[in-house]
């Protein structure tokens, strides 16, 4: 009874339309961690924060929503083992276990539990549509937020009200626009895949 | 479900770390209590130079055995990790100024307490490697880069290595002690137990069978509902509809599952798995003689057996009426065991008892009950009435 309504409400994600078996899951969580690795180092520095913009969020709720949970949630963990074991693929090129001292590192961890919602909403089919996707964005990115603001904040030994004027306000606009993006792209991919799925 | 859990405990569990992590403030290391704690203080020096100079910085006050990250102008441009003694002094750590770095005013700040420590350093331009281009920098900026190099130069060349490993337990006793060492140890049961669900979500469950599409083989009369392709659960109860003997189905009654009666009842799959034979052909015209199974029809007919090839591999002969001399000779009392057979030899075998050029005998046994089919030596079985053929028969003496 249970798995039947679980199998009921896991519905393929956009990466289930492509042929393939565990090498394919395997390329794919390889490849997420790499595209995160690489879209950390388009560094944007803002003058008025300390924390730059990076195109790590898009990569990552967007990613998650395409590989569904599992997959989202193995990528994020590649990433940020194989960083902290050395890979210079954080953000402005850090990497190794000093990256646990990064004030930024609470928005890896954050990456990794925003893909795997991410992914799970993608499940429930909600990266159909323009606004459900614009829904899952947002409570992706409150999901990095939380981890990230409270890790600057621990780290830093600075507020919360601090931490939030540091770690998420300048970054709202863009992340609107993030979501834009994804809104459009995600409903458009599976248009462009068919919606048999 | 129950696999769901599993890999969501660790993302739970990292969820509320950090949370945990914020809320502590500075718990333990607090033995004197000081009711306003000192600032901390960070001197650097030297306090000027281009970028790549290697600057040194100490402090005081700051909290006891803590890492402090050094970084210059914001957090996120982080130069290097130092850690403080016991006694909250900062020893010396070096970092270096990042190329890259506009000119002017910038701080260094170390941040391990409730409000960073700064000090002020004025970032030069990077020396030109040409000599011409002296005059048009400031003048003291040619001198100052190489010497103050030099007296700073200490062992800990990168600030990194040497915040990692100063204090005596270095990396590993600062993973244990921070929840530092937590959160790797949960990305990594993250990543197990995403691995496994992968893997596991790979695999077809044991119990479930992929759906088929029974299509029932029968000759019954166009349009009888029962005998309608790919209808599951039809039952028996047309025209030329046999039941396996011994088995509980009788016309009119219940099909069994669709993967009991794939095995050899006159259903197929939709994979084509017992023939390809449409329905309503008489299988004898599709399938030639010698590749019927053994057991797929009854030798002795009158080339119309009760149902097409195997749908009845063992007819009941009490469900058909003997209709040739034949069934009648099936209905007969077995005779008597010829002398040709042994007495250990089933009467069963094929070819035991034949006589060479004598006419076929069609099998006498107890046929419900050994299940077993008569089929003439050499494997070959008559077509049509049953005895068109005479069967190769083994010469005398072999």
């Amino acid at each position: 009874m249970s798995s039947n309504a679980a199998a009921r409400r896991s519905q393929p994600v956009l990466a289930d339309a492509f042929a393939g078996s565990l090498l394919r899951d395997a390329a794919l969580v390889i490849g997420f961690a790499l595209m995160v690795g690489i879209l950390a180092q388009v560094v944007i520095p803002l003058p008025f924060t300390p924390v730059p913009v990076t195109g790590q969020t898009f990569g990552v709720l967007v990613g998650g929503l395409a590989l569904g949970w599992r997959r989202a949630l193995a990528g994020m963990a590649v990433y940020a083992l194989a960083g902290l074991a050395g890979v210079p693929w954080f953000a402005q090129g850090h990497g190794g276990w000093q990256a646990l001292y990064l004030p930024s590192f609470g928005y890896i961890l954050g990456f990794v539990v925003a893909a795997s919602l991410l992914g799970e909403l993608a499940e429930r089919r909600l990266d159909r549509s323009p606004l459900t996707t614009l829904a899952a964005m947002a409570a992706g990115s409150v999901v990095i937020y939380l981890f990230g603001v409270t890790w600057l904040a621990a780290t830093l030994h600075v507020s919360l009200l601090k931490g939030i004027q540091l770690g998420v306000l300048p970054f709202l606009i863009g992340d609107a626009i993030k979501s834009l993006l994804a809104a459009g792209l995600l409903p458009g991919a599976w248009r462009l895949v068919g919606r048999n799925h | 479900m129950r696999r769901r859990p599993a890999a969501w405990l660790p993302l739970l569990l990292l969820a509320f770390a950090p949370l945990l992590l914020g809320a502590t403030p500075t718990p333990p290391p607090t033995p004197v209590p000081t009711p306003i704690p000192p600032s901390p203080v960070l001197n650097i020096s030297p306090t000027s130079g281009p970028p790549g100079t290697k600057v040194t910085v100490t402090g005081s006050n700051f909290p006891a055995n803590q890492p402090v990250p050094i970084y210059i102008d914001s957090p996120e441009r982080q130069l290097g990790v130092a850690k403080s003694d016991a006694a909250g002094n900062l020893a010396q750590a070096i970092v270096v100024i990042p190329n890259g770095i506009p000119e002017g005013s910038h701080v260094i700040c170390g941040a391990a307490g409730v409000q960073p420590a700064c000090g002020q350093f004025q970032a030069q331009p990077a020396p030109t490697p040409t000599p011409t281009a002296v005059p048009t920098p400031t003048p003291t900026a040619v001198p100052s880069p190489t010497p103050t190099e030099t007296p700073s130069a200490s062992p800990s060349a990168t600030p990194v290595a040497g915040s990692g490993s100063s204090g005596g337990g270095g990396l590993l006793g600062s993973l244990f002690r921070f929840p530092f060492i937590l959160f790797p140890l949960l990305l990594l049961l993250a990543l197990a137990a995403a691995i496994f669900l992968i893997v596991r979500s790979r695999r077809t469950p044991p119990g479930r069978l992929p759906p088929t599409v029974v299509t029932h083989r029968g000759v019954g009369p166009a349009g009888n509902p029962y005998n309608r392709p790919g209808t599951p659960g039809a039952r028996l109860g047309g025209t030329g509809q046999s039941a396996r003997p011994g088995s509980p189905l009788t016309p009119g009654s219940e099909l069994p599952p669709a993967g009991d009666a794939a095995a050899g009842t006159g259903l197929e799959t939709a994979s084509g798995a017992s023939g390809g034979v449409p329905p309503g052909t008489e299988p004898t015209d599709a399938v030639p003689p010698g590749s019927v199974p053994a057991g797929s029809r009854e030798p002795g007919s009158a080339g119309r057996s009760a149902g097409p090839a195997g749908n009845s591999p063992v007819p009941d002969p009490a469900a058909q009426p003997p209709t040739g001399p034949d069934q009648a000779d099936l209905a007969a009392p077995p005779p008597p065991p010829d002398e040709n057979q042994g007495p250990g030899r089933p009467a069963a075998g094929g070819g035991g008892g034949q006589e060479p050029g004598g006419p076929l005998r069609p099998f006498q046994g107890d046929r419900a009950s050994s299940g077993d089919i008569w089929t003439p030596p050499g494997g070959r079985r008559a077509a049509g009435s049953g005895y068109d053929e005479p069967p190769d028969l083994p010469e005398p003496g072999d």
